[in-house]
């Protein structure tokens, strides 16, 4: 791989790459290690880098099989997400046409809670939302990178999304209502 | 259904984001790369021969959405006089039957057409399109309906040889060649998107060149165009593209090479009705996979296996909350299955809490599992892990870790079928 190419690469992936990063770490730093880690494993394992296949879907899934190895390191130092950070950096690209700035907040306090309810996801429900969600991977790829058939995948994906509602109506979250017309200060944490 | 969309809308609007890296992480990146790649080289030489090939592959990049067949045939010396091939010759060195058989049998298009530009000449020999040819080529699921091939040659204008194949000089040789079709974006439908790639091959120090991608003549009543670039994809500066009218001209400003010549395929060929068809299947494999996953009208989540489904209909009519297989208490699941008892195995778990088993079924084949205990069974709140599982349409396995009243960890397949 020439420096050229890398840098390609790195320019291709590398949004795709760190979003995942950045939804499944806890910080920003961690979300940067993991990325820096997954990309210079990458160069050692580039005959899996099939032009022909799917480049994202394997950098997706180093980065996964990186997390997992490090998870006992990433537990020790893992606090509930500084997801006040998150919401900043995500605040310009999630932004809604033609909304008035109460629904913009609204929206913006029913997205951090639904990242912040995501976070505390056990394992097994968060990767597959943020390989689906964030990384947007077809149901059919996760379950080959997770090992799990497509069926498990669907009703992961489920079932975190239900445990996720079930938190947005504590909150005061109602049903049908644009961006979640719930009392705004109950949603401040 | 709408509940269920809206919470899926929430969620993608939640998650789905773009945050791209800072500039000076990448730059780091780079830097560590540049590190460890040389501390390679100085301690092994031969990795250098696995970054010359690993240079060739980018070739594939042009074709990222398609197979792409790269033939590499070693060049001759240079020498004084060059004899050109001929297209035939050409197109026979390439060694591939589909692209034989279309120049034979397809709608082929004799050109003799030359152009300079930068420190290049290229030579465009001739262009043939043919339905069902390229099929024939490529493994069956990948679903060609035609093809349409172009041979050109490129040499030096200072006669200097272009690069061997093989060479690390040719890896740092770009070129995007790409056929255009007036009316439709340029950055969104060239070779890369299309079902591109090509053959390259270099002989007396002349580069050959052949390109395919999927049949472009069913646009024939459209303006053609080939754009011949300096770049490794399409490059959005070097042309422009009239939002009007749809067609593309030279950006003159534009400082690098960037070519464009209009291809005088037969308008016969055009067929308006396969061309939407085509630009609709191609749309709609750009776009991601949106499939809905709800429960169904039973209540459940699919597993996609009936004998599964069946289970988790039979858990949630003893309890309303259960709608996925996951909702089930492992226990109760394997109440339902057969235990396997030639599978039982003693394993110790590793770093991680990670276990290995495999099993060897009846037939002699193998399966292997590499699983987590998890925290909850290894700080021993639980003595019974599920580490897999594998579902066909009537079936279903379950590879389970128990530990036993000496503390031993037995991993065991479980089988549930019709």
């Amino acid at each position: 791989m020439t420096r050229q190419e890398f840098i390609d690469l790195l320019e291709r992936e590398g949004t795709g790459v760190f979003s995942f990063c950045r939804m499944l770490a806890g910080s920003k730093e961690e979300a940067e290690e993991l990325y820096q880690e997954t990309m210079l494993m990458a160069t050692e394992r580039l005959s899996y880098i099939d032009c022909t296949k799917n480049p994202k879907s394997f950098l997706i899934s180093l980065c996964v099989g990186i997390y997992k190895n490090n998870r006992k390191k990433a537990a020790r130092r893992q606090r509930i997400a500084p997801v006040g950070e998150l919401t900043e950096e995500l605040s310009s690209v999630l932004a809604d046409e033609g909304e008035t700035p109460e629904e913009a907040y609204l929206r913006r306090e029913t997205a951090e809670i639904i990242r912040m309810e995501t976070k505390k996801l056990p394992e097994h429900l968060r990767i597959p939302v943020y390989l689906y969600y964030t990384a947007q991977l077809s149901v059919e790829e996760i379950g080959k990178m997770m090992h799990i058939p497509k069926g498990t995948v669907k009703s992961r994906l489920h079932k975190a999304r239900i445990l996720i509602k079930k938190k947005l109506e504590d909150y005061g979250y109602e049903e049908g209502k644009r961006n979640g017309a719930h009392d705004a200060k109950s949603a401040c944490f | 259904m709408r509940k269920e969309k809206e919470m899926e809308l929430m969620m993608q609007k939640a998650l789905a984001s773009e945050i791209a890296p800072d500039e000076s992480l990448n730059k780091k990146i780079i830097r560590e790369w540049e590190k460890k790649r040389a501390s390679n080289l100085a301690d092994n030489p031969g990795c250098r021969k696995e970054v010359k090939n690993m240079g060739k592959r980018k070739i594939g990049f042009i074709a990222a959405a398609a197979a792409v067949f790269v033939l590499a045939v070693s060049s001759t010396a240079a020498v004084a006089a060059v004899k050109y091939l001929t297209k035939d010759e050409i197109v026979t060195g390439m060694e591939n039957n589909a692209a034989e058989k279309a120049f034979q049998e397809g709608e082929s298009l004799e050109l003799d057409e030359s152009l300079e530009a930068g420190d290049y000449r290229f030579n465009l020999y001739g262009v043939t399109t043919e339905e069902e040819l390229i099929k024939s080529g490529f493994k069956e699921d990948m679903e060609r309906e035609g093809g349409t091939y172009v041979v050109l040659s490129i040499e030096r204008l200072n006669g200097e040889p272009m690069p061997d194949t093989s060479s690390d000089a040719y890896n740092n040789l770009h070129f995007f060649i790409s056929p255009l079709i007036q009316g439709l974006e340029p950055w969104q439908y060239n070779m890369a998107s299309m079902g591109g790639g090509h053959s390259t091959m270099v002989k007396d120090g002349v580069l050959y060149r052949m390109i395919q991608c999927d049949d472009i003549a069913l646009f024939a009543d459209r303006q053609i165009y080939l754009c011949i670039t300096d770049t490794d994809f399409y490059e959005t500066a070097a042309y422009n593209y009239n939002e009007s009218d749809g067609t593309i001209t030279r950006n003159e400003y534009y400082e690098g090479i960037n070519l464009l010549m209009e291809l005088p395929i037969d308008k016969k060929r055009a067929d308006e009705k396969k061309a939407q068809e085509y630009l609709e299947k191609l749309k709609k494999s750009w776009e991601p996979d949106t499939e809905e996953i709800v429960a169904g009208e039973n209540g459940i989540v699919s597993t996609d296996c009936r004998v599964l489904d069946e289970i988790i209909l039979k858990e949630r009519e003893k309890d309303l909350s259960i709608t996925t297989l996951d909702d089930i208490p492992l226990e109760i699941l394997l109440g339902y299955a057969e235990l396997l008892e030639d599978s039982k195995q003693e394993v110790t778990a590793g770093e991680n809490g990670i276990v290995e088993f495999a099993y060897k079924y009846s037939d002699g084949s193998v399966s292997e599992v590499t699983g987590f205990l998890g925290d909850e069974f290894l700080e021993g709140k639980t003595d019974v892990v599920l580490l897999g599982s594998a579902y066909s349409e009537d079936d279903a396995e379950f590879w389970v870790a128990r530990r036993d009243e000496s503390g031993k960890i037995i991993c065991m397949v479980y089988l549930i079928n019709e």
